[in-house]
C-alpha cells in the first residue's frame, strides 16, 4: 500500500511537471515564422476536413461551401505572404504580419466550428488550435 | 479508492502528454510534405520545397472545392 502510494505520488509529480512545461510552452511568444508554419498546417487541415466531411455527408454540402468561402481570404493572404517571404529571404516582412494574424484568426474560427460540429475521427487532420498572436 | 486515484492520475498524464506533443508539434497530422518541412524550419527551405508546399496547399484548396461541388454545393459566384 505504501509502495503504491509512492508510485502514485511520483506519477502525479511527473504529470504536474509536464503540465507546467506545457503551460509555459503555450505562453512562450512564437515567431512570425512559427505562425506561418502553423497557418500552412491549419490551412491544409481545414481543406482536408471540409472535403472529407462533405464527401461522407457528416457536414451538409452548403455548410461546407460556406466554410470554404470563408477560407478564401486566408488563402489569398497566404499567397501574398508566400510571395513576400520569398523576396525577403525567408523572413515574414513586418507589413505581412497583420495579414498572417488575420488569416490565422479566421482559420482558427473555422477549425473551432468544425471541431464542434464534426466527430473527432473526421477532424483528425486539424492541428491543435493555437492563438493567432 | 485506489482505482479512482489511478484513474485520475492516468487522466492527468494523458492530458499532460497531449500538451507536450502539442508543444513540440508532433500532433500535427498534415500532409507529409508540409510536415517534413515544418521539422526543418522556414529559413532552411529551398525555393523548390516552397513550391511543393504552395502546390500542396493549392491542391488541397482545389480538391476540397471539387469534393464540396460533387456533394451538391456548386462554387459561389
Amino acid at each position: 500500500m505504501k509502495r503504491l502510494y509512492r508510485l502514485f505520488l511520483t506519477i502525479f509529480c511527473m504529470a504536474a511537471f509536464l503540465t507546467g512545461c506545457d503551460t509555459l510552452g503555450l505562453q512562450k511568444p512564437t515567431s512570425p515564422e512559427d505562425g506561418y508554419r502553423y497557418a500552412q498546417s491549419m490551412m491544409a487541415g481545414v481543406y482536408t476536413t471540409l472535403g472529407n466531411a462533405a464527401t461522407d455527408g457528416s457536414l451538409p454540402a452548403a455548410d461546407a461551401r460556406k466554410y470554404h468561402d470563408k477560407m478564401e481570404q486566408p488563402y489569398k493572404n497566404m499567397q501574398l505572404i508566400e510571395g513576400a517571404v520569398r523576396s525577403s529571404g525567408g523572413q515574414i516582412p513586418a507589413d505581412m504580419q497583420g495579414k498572417l494574424t488575420l488569416a490565422i484568426t479566421v482559420m482558427n474560427d473555422v477549425a473551432t466550428e468544425l471541431k464542434k460540429r464534426l466527430p473527432p475521427a473526421t477532424t483528425s487532420a486539424l492541428p491543435a488550435i493555437k492563438p493567432a498572436t | 479508492m485506489q482505482f479512482v486515484a489511478a484513474l485520475n492520475i492516468i487522466t492527468m498524464l494523458t492530458s499532460a502528454l497531449q500538451g507536450v506533443f502539442n508543444m513540440i508539434g508532433a500532433a500535427v497530422p498534415v500532409s507529409q510534405i508540409i510536415a517534413d518541412h515544418v521539422k526543418n524550419g522556414t529559413n532552411s527551405w529551398t525555393d523548390e520545397q516552397r513550391d511543393q508546399i504552395v502546390k500542396a496547399l493549392t491542391d488541397a484548396h482545389d480538391t476540397s472545392s471539387a469534393q464540396i461541388t460533387a456533394a451538391g454545393a456548386p462554387p459561389s459566384a
